[in-house]
């Protein structure tokens, strides 16, 4: 049991330090919020210095942590399994398909010029495994921060096309938000004809909204939505890279546009390797 | 200023809660946030909070919250001070629903951290979309309630030793 005391003064005590230590983290909030540049180096700067740290608590919970991976994840490896024994059918299958689509890949990345990278310099970055809160399910750690030329704004890639853009930097460690983000917006360009329409996460791991595509813009599923070729945008106005293929198409009669729903050129669950252009938008 | 021994008691009841709240830190980066269930990790530095107003008191509980909520925010990318508030808020309030109880048991202790952790996740919640987030709309927000809850609930009684060892009260004292 706890000493006992006089309770009127220890009651007394426990509110004025309620109230103090409210006040100063409210303090720490609102200067967060008004980006104070002294938190955000302090942010940055415990990040750098806790990296090490970090690293060598999770080696040292390797085993444990495989060992827990191995019990909570039995069910996915055979579902896993599953699905890459329908990938090997599927492979058969596709092969003699196999020629005619690369030449027809060829042409369609002439058209479109989908040369994912042009000739920015990039930055070839690890995902980190980070530690994330609960609801940080819509960004990635990369392992290498401003030291490396990272800024905030740049867009992240992978050869099957965007995966978001850099928002957050220290020296050695970046923070990636992700297209899945419902905080995500971007400019983005649909079908053969190239029509214009605004995209944005949709908070599901695999699926992007793209709106204000006018009604009369002919849209069909499977059609590509690619980032890029659009002033003032997220990605650099003279490449195009790949968003992902229209799966669903809704018409808003209303509001005279359609609705799509887009599935990802990219799986985010499954990133490893990914590729940062080192462009930052002028806006 | 009191009297030296008393000071040093304090002091070492400081350094001592600094070594759990360092250790368990380390313990949530490497290793609880990959002890997921259905995508959710336990949080451990919230469990901290709730423990120390569990052993020491709604005043130990709100030092202790803010400091371990001040590390959290400084390691998750989201605003800074939301968890220090919360926390902070968190452990008072447990220090002072434990001073409510006339006999603490394991059961009740485990009681309260379960409620304290969804509470606490709600809170973080709440103030993070009062600040722009999407967290209250996040259709994932009463998994991530549920299972934090359930999983802080049922880590408390290995963390409570520590807390009791920290606050002064030994490790094998029979208070929760």
């Amino acid at each position: 049991m706890r000493p006992l005391s006089q309770p009127g003064t220890n009651r007394r005590r426990s509110r004025y330090v309620l109230l103090v230590l409210t006040l100063l983290a409210v303090t720490v909030v609102t200067l967060d919020a008004r980006g104070v540049p002294v938190l955000s180096a302090t942010r940055d700067g415990s990040r750098d210095a806790l990296a090490p740290v970090r690293g060598a608590a999770r080696w040292v919970s390797t085993p444990f942590r495989n060992a827990w991976n191995g019990i909570s994840g039995y069910d996915d490896l055979l579902a896993e399994n599953a699905d890459l024994r329908d990938q090997i059918d599927e492979l058969n299958t596709n092969a003699m398909r196999e020629t005619t689509a690369q030449e027809q890949l060829a042409l369609l990345q002439e058209q479109l010029n989908l040369d994912v990278t042009g000739d920015y310099p990039t930055q070839i970055a690890r995902v980190s495994s980070g530690a994330k809160s609960n609801f940080e399910e819509h960004t990635v750690e990369l392992d290498t921060g401003s030291d490396d030329g990272l800024a905030v704004g740049n867009p992240v890639i992978t050869r099957g096309g965007l995966v978001g853009v850099i928002a957050d930097v220290s020296r050695t460690r970046a923070v990636v938000q992700l297209v899945t983000d419902p905080d995500f917006v971007i400019g983005v360009k649909v079908g053969p004809d190239q029509k214009q329409g605004v995209g944005r996460g949709s908070g599901s791991a695999s699926t992007f909204i793209v709106d204000r595509v006018d009604l009369t813009d002919p849209v069909e599923p499977n059609d590509f939505v690619v980032a890029g070729g659009i002033e003032n945008s997220k990605v650099p106005p003279d490449i195009f890279i790949p968003v992902g293929t229209v799966d669903k198409v809704t018409p808003d009669e209303a509001a005279r546009v359609q609705v799509l729903q887009v599935n990802l050129s990219v799986d985010l669950s499954r990133l490893d390797v990914v590729q940062v252009l080192k462009w930052v938008p002028r806006n | 200023m009191g009297p030296p021994e008393l000071m040093s008691t304090e002091s070492s009841v400081v350094v001592r809660w600094s070594v759990v709240v360092v250790g368990v830190y380390l313990l949530q980066v490497g290793f609880a946030n990959d002890l997921q269930i259905l995508g959710v990790h336990p949080e451990l530095m919230l469990l901290v909070a709730i423990s120390a107003g569990l052993v020491g008191g709604s005043s130990r509980g709100a030092v202790v919250g803010f400091a371990a909520g001040l590390l959290v925010d400084l390691l998750y990318s989201g605003s800074l001070g939301v968890s220090a508030l919360c926390f902070t808020l968190v452990g008072f309030a447990v220090g002072a629903a434990e001073d409510s109880v006339i006999r603490s048991t394991k059961v009740i202790s485990m009681g309260i951290a379960v409620g304290a952790s969804a509470t606490g996740v709600l809170l973080f919640a709440g103030v993070t979309q009062l600040l722009g987030g999407h967290t209250l709309t996040d259709p994932q927000l009463w998994r991530i309630v549920g299972i934090v809850a359930v999983l802080n609930g049922l880590l408390c009684p290995a963390l409570l030793p520590l807390c009791r060892w920290a606050e002064g009260l030994g490790l094998k004292s029979r208070a929760y």
